[in-house]
């Protein structure tokens, strides 16, 4: 049940020896093509469409938004507000407003339904960053055919609920609130209209620094998504185990964004769901999957060894 | 629960340190530009505390005269809302029914102000050397240009403008209008 298991597809499909999704992953399979990665390119789409509308919307071209990825208002009555803005802007000045209040229901209240989903679907930076880590794969099976080897590191997961403790502390003391006063992710809306030469240069740092560090900035820097990963402890909405047919193919852990190990601490440890507060239900497990193991699903699938071992969902 | 034990024990560990992060960051935040703020502003350090840099406040003034602080401008202030009065000054939303960037505000960096005479956003200053009629030549442009003309600006009886700084609410239309360049009425932002 859990060995890697070649189709005929693999090799047509294989154009090379190297595995699709990290170098360190040569003797796994390459991803067997099952078309349109559907769930990848919704969630950068989603991504795409929310940087666009609301870059729009800060240079005032739009009347029915207005603001930037700390705070929006969108149609003139429904407010959006970064949970770790108003955070911050409370312990630092003290004072709540109710649009504060207002603009956290549709923010941190749908992170406690859905998850960590504004680190996968919303936030402008992350999808950069997500471009740019594919662009960094590009970067390595190149590099690697001259002979270089990009050195991969990585920062512990937990540093970001440090800085997270450290934002909320200093924010108190200073009373500025500091991270919203220098966040890379509101500098990639009103930093681009504003200021966009020293913009471009802090995305640019992020970028290059990411070729070492795949992914550290969402992983282990960002307090917003360390909030968030907190806020949707519980969610609902999970990537869920739907099918008894596991293959160990591992796709679903060398593609993962965030670096969570979906198959060797969740599919092949039987659990039902992808409980890692790291997720950021982007979907892009369920479209690597060469078994459709895993779906997104509110509800955990009733799975019963059938004798085929698959239920059909 | 150990491990909890062991987050609570580090965080504790570690509060020290944050808290003196907190000082420190306190001491160096930069008041270096001293800039004119949006009506609705307490205090510079209001603004600063509670402002989460969205910027609808630029986006709701219905003249543009909010501007966004750049880097250059000190590094806690980038992103918050500040105008060069020389350039556009604030017309307090004339002919609206409120002020359109405090309502716009989410937090409450800019407040609700009762009435647009009790907004503070600094305080205007002339120049005896350079003020028209302080040099013999009769000049009003500033008494026109002010929402408030009677209260803010007086006139003695050689014709000199004195301001009346409880009147003054700083809105920076004087020192558009003034003839003189550069002007010889300006704006002082409230310090702090």
């Amino acid at each position: 049940m859990s060995e890697p298991r070649a189709t005929p597809s693999l090799k047509s499909n294989g154009s090379g020896p190297q595995g699709h999704g990290s170098e360190a992953a040569c003797h796994f399979p390459r991803s067997r093509s099952r078309g349109f990665r559907f769930w990848t390119w919704s969630h950068r789409a989603t991504a795409a469409l929310f940087f666009g509308t609301i870059m729009l919307g800060h240079l005032g071209w739009l009347s029915w938004l207005s603001g930037s990825p700390t705070a929006a208002n969108w149609f003139g009555v429904l407010p959006l507000l970064d949970p770790l803005a108003a955070l911050e802007a409370w312990l630092a000045s003290g004072l709540v407003t109710t649009t504060m209040l207002l603009g956290l229901v549709g923010t941190a209240g749908v992170a406690v339904v859905l998850g960590r989903v504004f680190c996968g679907w919303i936030c402008p930076l992350g999808l950069l960053l997500e471009l740019n880590a594919s662009l960094r794969q590009r970067a390595v099976r190149w590099l690697r055919r001259v002979g270089i080897r990009l050195p991969q590191k990585k920062l512990p997961l937990q540093l970001k609920y440090w800085i997270l403790l450290a934002c909320v502390v200093l924010s108190f003391v200073a009373a500025l609130p500091v991270f919203t006063s220098l966040s890379p992710i509101n500098w990639s809306i009103l930093g681009l209209a504003s200021f966009p030469g020293v913009a471009i240069l802090v995305l640019f740092f992020w970028m290059v620094l990411e070729l070492l560090f795949p992914r550290a900035f969402c992983r282990s820097i960002c307090p917003l998504g360390a909030l968030y990963s907190l806020l949707g402890r519980f969610a609902s909405l999970r990537v869920r185990v739907v099918s008894t047919k596991r293959i160990a193919c591992h796709q679903c852990t060398l593609h993962c964004p965030m670096g969570i190990d979906v198959m060797e601490s969740y599919v092949l440890a039987e659990k039902t769901s992808i409980d890692d507060p790291e997720c950021t239900r982007c979907g892009v497990c369920t479209d690597v999957c060469q078994g459709n193991v895993l779906r997104l699903r509110f509800q955990d699938a009733s799975l019963q060894n059938s004798p085929c071992g698959t239920i059909e969902n | 629960m150990n491990r909890w034990r062991r987050v609570l024990l580090k965080s504790f560990l570690l509060m020290p340190l944050y808290v003196l992060g907190g000082v420190l960051v306190r001491q160096v935040k930069t008041h270096a530009n001293r800039l004119l703020r949006p009506p609705g502003a307490k205090t510079e350090d209001a603004l600063l505390s509670a402002c989460i840099r969205c910027n609808q406040c630029v986006t709701a003034c219905p003249v543009e005269c909010l501007l966004t602080a750049k880097p250059g401008d000190g590094w806690s202030t980038i992103g918050t809302p500040y105008l060069i009065a020389h350039d556009k000054p604030c017309n307090l939303c004339a002919g609206k029914e409120q002020l359109e960037c405090i309502a716009a505000c989410p937090t409450s960096a800019l407040q609700t102000v009762e009435t647009r005479a009790d907004v503070q956003m600094g305080l205007a200053v002339i120049d005896a050397e350079t003020c028209l009629p302080f040099l013999g030549v009769s000049c009003k442009a500033c008494w026109h240009a002010c929402p408030f003309p009677n209260e803010a600006i007086q006139f003695d009886a050689l014709g000199r403008p004195l301001i009346i700084a409880q009147a003054c609410v700083g809105c920076g239309l004087c020192e558009h209008a003034c003839l003189t360049d550069p002007p010889a009425i300006w704006i002082e932002p409230f310090e702090q």
